[in-house]
């Protein structure tokens, strides 16, 4: 999976300034007048243009920090203003406005969306004479508060803010007006002395109540702000209602209900809110009295299962109630302890299912122990890295000395992995690993961690945990100095592969190279990224070659995966042979190499491993340091892993993909076979293949697409470098070699029949590239016998496939040895015959596709024709043009023989000239992109009079079909290109229609009149034939384009009108096309409008009135509509007036008489 | 981790001062100094004021007059650094400004906070010495913060950006290594 490639962060820091320039030079005029005076209401469409502006910086909040008071300044001094002068009629805000406070609140609650609550509240004015006016904003329903939770949300985050106030409420609380009163009657019962109660705290209380339960998150946790915030104030705490809140509180918990309805689910996550937030924000004397009662009531939930605890929001609040009693006990131990259970507790929650809870409970873990006494922070460490161990089982389960041994995580409990390697990057943050030997368990554990993963039916989890892992690291890298991390010595870190020991620092980089360049997920690549940036930056000199190492794995260069794996992979290889070892394990063992579960995973790990081969470094003869025992290095753990565990099919493919990569790379010297070995050598030829029966190529269940592709492969490489003594110079093979090399070949063919008889694209690319080495290889007899079954099979008429014919095209390669002795004139009859075969486009596709060789085989003229007919291909089935995928093929095919024969006739060169511009300007984007290529690249050998250099630009449809139209000046090319432009012009999507016809009106506007005649006339030309073969398809869009040319009069009618007139009478000839007869129509009405003074003009309009009487009403009505405007604009009113108010969808037979008089009038 | 770092890096670089001190000690009166505003019209706070300095520095300004005191502790909350202001020219009040003092330092909730003493008002003639303000603060026994003392003018604007610099430098010491 890819991340997007540019850093947003760095793109938006670019445009950036852009935005916030068009911000404030919105802002004002979205609030006030122009002589500076408030808008009451405020434009909707102008308030969401500015918060349009602001949304792109939800990802890098801090690019707002240096303008927060520029934004916030004029948002809330509109607001104070509109306080001290609220609007005075009682009109709701019209449709498509907002009033004030709302749109403030909207760009307002934005602002806090990207930059947080407690940052933007400092902005907020906080004048104590505030509280009581926007206290009153709920009562004011003209300000539509009832209709916007973000004006509610804004304002209870205003009131929270202004009652940091220090005064005592009491003497900024005004009395209310006889009659008002406020409902608190929930605090019955709970000691509070209401009547002691300013009134304006009274009416904060009930405000803050009411939106505790509030469905909206944001209401409620401004609501349980502002409760907390006036309940902790020295004065309202004094009149005793802290006490009565809590009590309030526990008590709301307490309730259960049979049905526990929404709502009280939502109160009661409030109330839960409000009490962590007196344990976290009261002083400790204050609350640690509320510690046991809070206490208890959290366990119980927990304990007896209640239903709220089912909402991950409960149980996250539930852990934060933890970590405050925990927080509040330590610091004044009492008799009653509570550390060990809530310890328990939050070890516990780490495998939450919810990813919210797992980060709350393991902040809370990690603030618990940083205030633990050390060999009790020790234990709670202990407990948190045994997660790792629970459920693993060992494969074998028991070893026997020196046997490996390799960890199964398929039971293990993801989840808990996450929320522990949290908590280690937690505790690490903290420096809460106080020991070197407890450290050298957590690295170990960081490394498991980072390569994580659980494969479950169709998708792999395990994401998270690595990405966690990376946090660990950086944790790790920031918070311990150098001499600390090394104090650890040289460590051996099984997970690691790596026998030999390494410091902590150069152990944990390699393994964050191997993760930043193989992993398959984009986010999981950057944060090893930085996280290796941290390491290497905080601990310089520490890290192989760290600075370039950094550069190399850079955090925008691992954005996608193939550039990783490849490019950044072979970067960081280069520097050190540390990192190519550890890459080499990452791509040979476990599941983000050769092993992975993506299909393209799988090949990119084959790529990259066949690159590894070609490392050097300043080499000796010494293990590893020899360029020869790295290769066979290689070949062997492909090798072993094939026979442990090729059982898998994925694993299969990926490692015989990634033995063909590496044989290739590595046969290009003589004696390559003596470098590598015998015993490798054989079990290549025997053992690799030993496991296939043949099923594994047919059977569906079985994948067999992969295994066809990854077999087909490693045959093409293993033919390749197979050089058999009689191969080249006739000499019989040696009989020593024969068994051998038979059982090989049979093998091959057997694999390879079986796979070109597939229809997946991959493979039939692998065993078409097998097939010519195969061929190479056989004697010639079997080669005749396998060329003769394949030309049979493709000629019987049942013949579905395409590989065969393919594989045919091989035939063609430059390397003659290939068909020495091959009856070649069949091979070419057989596959001219598949080219034509009708209604059937992959075949013909196939066909073509085979005659593509870009080679010397001399080609006859039936196959030169062949191709020609390929590029008229205009085929269509329910799929729809079909035809496109030949004509696509048949454009390569050209270019094949174009540019490498040149005894082609001029006239035949003209040919493939005239198609290819064709389909240059034809309406299809890919086709007419792919044919402007090969265009080019042929116009520079063409023998025949034509430009050699074309320049046809991209910038923009317009310019491209601008730079084709000059062709029109040649004479042999003119009507192939007008023909195609038609459909571009005619019937081209929006954006292709509107280009093609500017670049063909300026372009006529532009030139002769002489020119336009020989245009005019090519026109005619392509219409006729068109016509004459009823081809729809242009005749259509051809009328459409040429009406448009005659009403602009671009088209000289003197010498083409008749016969345009004519041609477009024979297209609707019988027809039902709708169509068709309302481009006739158009085309009637162009001609009748511009034919002044033509002997032909009457027959227009004798043809067009006919058509007033056609069956169709449609018809009739654009007919009527035509005949109408040409009336009028030949002042003939009296027809203009008898077809006034006709209703031309009534029978033929009433409009008869109408049509007789206008027929009078016109004709 | 790529949005956890993200937001540690926006946390990384926010600070909270609280600065303190009896009224007219000339708290307003430094803040505005800073913020290069009209140090000219500053009249008794009655409330708080919160300023941010280089998107990072968040000041705020807490009166404190008498009635005010009480609710000092509503402003405790992640305190990063005290300064606590003294006018140097006022020796009536000094026992008094002592008590005030000795009684915030022993707050749980400001206890990883260091300590910037202000002796404001330096340029007024005949003040008192810095040495008499740190005897009579009591400065020496202090054992719970770090703290320092510059004696500063907000008429002027002497050493104030040095206590800044000197709280901004401490802070980031203490967060080094967490
Ligand atoms: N000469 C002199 N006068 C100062 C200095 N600093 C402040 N003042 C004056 O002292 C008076 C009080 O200043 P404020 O800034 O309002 O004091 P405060 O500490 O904010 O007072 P409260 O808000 O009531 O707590 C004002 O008249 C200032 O002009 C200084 O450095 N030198
Ligand atoms: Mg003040």
């Amino acid at each position: 999976m890819d991340a997007p490639v540019e850093d947003s962060d760095v793109m938006l820091q670019k445009v950036s300034g852009g935005l916030f320039d068009v911000f404030f030079a919105g802002l004002p005029s979205a609030l006030r007048e122009d002589d500076g005076a408030l808008r009451y209401i405020c434009d909707r469409t102008q308030i969401e243009k500015l918060v349009g502006l602001l949304e792109p910086f939800q990802e890098s909040p801090q690019l707002l920090d240096p303008h927060l008071p520029a934004f916030l300044n004029p948002l809330t001094s509109a607001f104070t203003a509109y306080i001290a002068h609220p609007p005075t009629d009682e009109d709701a805000a019209p449709r498509g406005y907002y009033t004030l406070p709302v749109a403030v609140s909207r760009l307002l609650y934005t602002i806090v969306k990207i930059r947080g609550p407690k940052i933007i509240s400092r902005f907020l004015p906080n004048q104590p004479h505030l509280l009581e006016p926007v206290t009153s904003l709920f009562a004011l329903p003209i300000t539509g508060i009832d209709g916007s939770w973000e004006l509610r949300y804004v304002v209870l985050l205003w009131l929270s803010h202004l009652l940091l106030a220090p005064f005592d409420l009491s003497t900024i609380s005004t009395e209310p007006a006889e009659g008002v009163t406020h409902d608190l009657s929930i605090l019955e019962g709970t000691g509070l002395e209401k009547l002691k109660l300013p009134h304006l705290s009274k009416r904060l209380l009930a405000l803050g109540v009411s939106y505790l339960s509030s469905p909206g998150n944001r209401e409620s946790d401004a609501a349980a702000l502002l409760l907390i915030r006036i309940s902790l104030r020295r004065d309202m705490r004094s009149l005793g209602l802290l006490d009565a809140m809590v009590a309030w509180g526990v008590r709301a918990m307490e309730t259960v209900e049979k049905q526990a309805e929404a709502r009280t689910l939502f109160l009661k996550t409030g109330v839960l809110a409000l009490l962590a937030g007196f344990l976290a924000q009261g002083d400790s004397e204050t609350v640690e009295k509320f510690v046991p009662t809070i206490f208890d009531m959290v366990t119980k939930i927990q304990d007896e299962e209640h239903e709220e605890w089912n909402s991950s929001s409960v149980r996250r609040l539930g852990m934060k109630i933890y970590r405050w009693v925990a927080s509040l006990t330590l610091a004044h131990p009492k008799e009653r302890d509570y550390i060990e259970d809530i310890i328990e507790r939050l070890l516990n929650a780490l495998g939450d299912r919810d990813t919210a809870v797992r980060l709350g409970a393991s902040k809370s873990l990690a603030v618990v122990a940083r205030k633990l006494d050390p060999d009790m922070a020790g234990d709670v460490l202990e407990a948190v890295m045994s997660v790792y161990e629970e459920d693993v089982f060992f494969d074998p389960p028991i070893a026997k000395p020196g046997q490996r041994q390799s960890k199964i995580l398929t039971a293990v409990t993801a989840e808990r992995w996450h929320g522990a390697t949290l908590t280690l990057a937690t505790f690490l943050r903290q420096r809460a690993v106080r020991s070197t030997e407890v450290m050298v368990r957590v690295v170990e554990c960081i490394v498991e961690a980072l390569k994580f993963e659980q494969r479950r039916s169709t998708f792999a989890v395990g994401g998270n945990v690595r990405d966690a892992a990376c946090y660990a690291a950086w944790s790790l890298a920031r918070s311990y100095t150098t001499p600390e991390l090394e104090a650890a010595g040289d460590i051996v870190v099984l997970a690691t592969e790596f026998e030999d020991g390494r410091k902590i620092i150069q152990l944990l980089a390699t393994e964050l190279v191997v993760a930043g360049c193989l992993d398959p997920l984009g986010n999981v690549r950057r944060a090893s990224s930085a996280a290796l940036q941290e390491l290497v930056g905080r601990h310089s000199g520490y890290v192989k070659h760290g600075i370039p190492l950094v550069q190399a794995v850079d955090y925008n260069a691992v954005a996608l995966r193939q550039r990783s794996v490849l490019t950044v992979a072979r970067q960081a290889v280069e520097l050190e042979l540390e990192y190519w070892t550890a890459i080499v394990f990452g791509l040979v063992e476990g599941w983000r190499g050769v092993g992975s579960s993506h299909d393209e995973g799988r090949r990119l790990a084959a790529t990259s491993l066949g690159s590894m081969c070609r490392m050097k470094y300043s080499d000796t003869e010494d293990g590893l340091h020899s360029l020869w025992n790295r290769r066979k290095f290689i070949l062997r753990r492909i090798l072993r892993r094939i026979k442990e565990e090729g059982r898998d099919v994925e694993i299969y493919h990926g490692c015989l993909l990634a033995l063909a990569e590496v044989l290739d790379n590595i046969s290009d010297v003589s004696g390559y076979s003596e470098q590598i070995g015998e015993d490798i050598l054989s079990t290549l030829h025997n053992d690799v293949f030993a496991k296939l029966k043949g099923n594994e190529l047919v059977n569906p269940v079985l994948r067999p697409e992969l295994t066809a592709e990854a077999t087909c492969r490693l045959i093409r490489s293993l033919a390749h470098l197979t050089r058999y003594p009689d191969d080249s110079d006739g000499s019989p093979c040696p009989t020593s070699e024969l068994p051998r090399k038979t059982r090989s070949l049979q093998l091959w063919t057997a694999i390879l029949e079986a796979s070109l008889d597939r229809s997946e694209e991959a493979v039939l690319k692998e065993a078409v590239l097998a097939a010519k080495e195969v061929l190479l290889k056989l004697s010639l007899t079997n080669r005749q016998e396998l060329l003769a079954s394949w030309c049979e099979r493709i000629e019987n008429p049942m013949y579905r496939r395409t590989g065969q014919i393919l594989a045919l095209g091989q035939l063609f390669d430059p390397d003659q040895k290939v068909r020495e002795r091959v009856d070649m004139s069949r091979v070419l009859d057989v596959l001219v015959a598949a080219a034509h075969r009708t209604n059937e486009v992959e075949i013909r596709v196939a066909a073509i596709k085979a005659f593509s060789a870009k080679g010397w085989y001399d080609f006859p003229e039936a196959v030169v024709d062949t191709i020609l007919d390929a590029l008229d291909d205009y085929a269509v089935d329910q799929r729809g043009d079909v035809g496109s995928w030949v004509r696509s093929a048949a454009i390569t095919a050209a270019k094949a023989h174009l540019t490498s024969h040149s005894d082609l006739s001029e006239e035949k060169h003209w040919m493939f000239l005239s198609k290819i511009i064709r389909i240059a300007v034809e309406k299809l984007d890919r086709l007419r992109f792919h044919a402007a290529d090969v265009l080019a690249d042929i116009v520079r050998t063409t023998p025949v009079d034509f430009p050699k250099e074309i320049q046809i630009p991209r910038e923009s449809p317009e310019v491209y079909f601008a730079s084709l139209l000059p062709l029109l000046n040649n004479p042999q090319l003119r009507e192939a290109l007008l023909e195609g432009y038609m459909t571009s012009a005619g019937a081209g999507s929006d954006s292709v229609l509107r280009a093609s016809r500017r670049a063909l009106l300026q372009y006529l506007a532009a030139t002769t009149t002489e020119h336009r005649k020989e245009i005019a006339i090519a026109l005619v030309a392509v219409f006729r034939r068109a016509v004459d073969k009823t081809d729809d398809r242009i005749t259509v869009p051809l009328m459409e384009v040429a009406s448009l040319l005659i009403d602009t009069s671009l088209l000289p009618l003197a010498a083409i009108g008749k016969r345009m007139f004519a041609l477009t009478a024979r297209t609707h000839f019988k027809t039902s096309s709708v169509s068709k007869l309302s481009a006739a129509n158009q085309m009637y009405r162009s001609l009748a409008l511009s034919a002044e003074g033509e002997p032909w003009k009457k027959e227009v309009q004798a043809k067009m009135v006919t058509l007033l009487l056609h069956p169709f009403p449609r018809v009739r009505m654009d007919v009527a509509d035509a005949l109408y405007f040409i009336a009028a604009e030949e002042g003939k009113e009296e027809v203009a007036e008898e077809m006034e108010g006709v209703d031309w969808g009534r029978s033929t037979a009433e409009l008869n008489p109408v049509v007789a008089k206008v027929k009078a009038g016109l004709c | 981790m790529l949005s956890i770092l993200r937001k540690s890096r926006l946390k990384d670089k926010e600070m909270r001062v609280l600065m303190l001190g009896l009224d007219n000690a000339g708290k307003t009166t430094i803040v505005k100094c800073i913020m290069d505003e009209d140090v000219n019209t500053v009249s008794p706070t009655l409330g708080f004021i919160i300023k941010t300095i280089d998107y990072k520095l968040n000041i705020w300004d807490v009166g404190g007059q008498k009635t005010l005191r009480s609710y000092w502790r509503n402003y405790f909350e992640k305190t990063d650094a005290l300064i606590w202001v003294v006018d140097s020219t006022d020796r009536f009040r000094l026992e008094n400004c002592a008590e005030e003092l000795a009684g915030l330092l022993q707050q749980e909730r400001l206890l990883g906070a260091s300590l910037l003493v202000f002796a404001n008002k330096t340029d007024v003639n005949g003040c008192m010495t810095l040495d008499e303000i740190r005897e009579g603060l009591r400065l020496d026994d202090i054992q719970s913060h770090k703290w320092t003392i510059l004696p500063c003018s907000a008429m002027t604007g002497k050493n104030l950006f040095e206590g800044l610099d000197w709280v901004v430098t401490d802070a980031k010491e203490r967060l080094f290594l967490y």
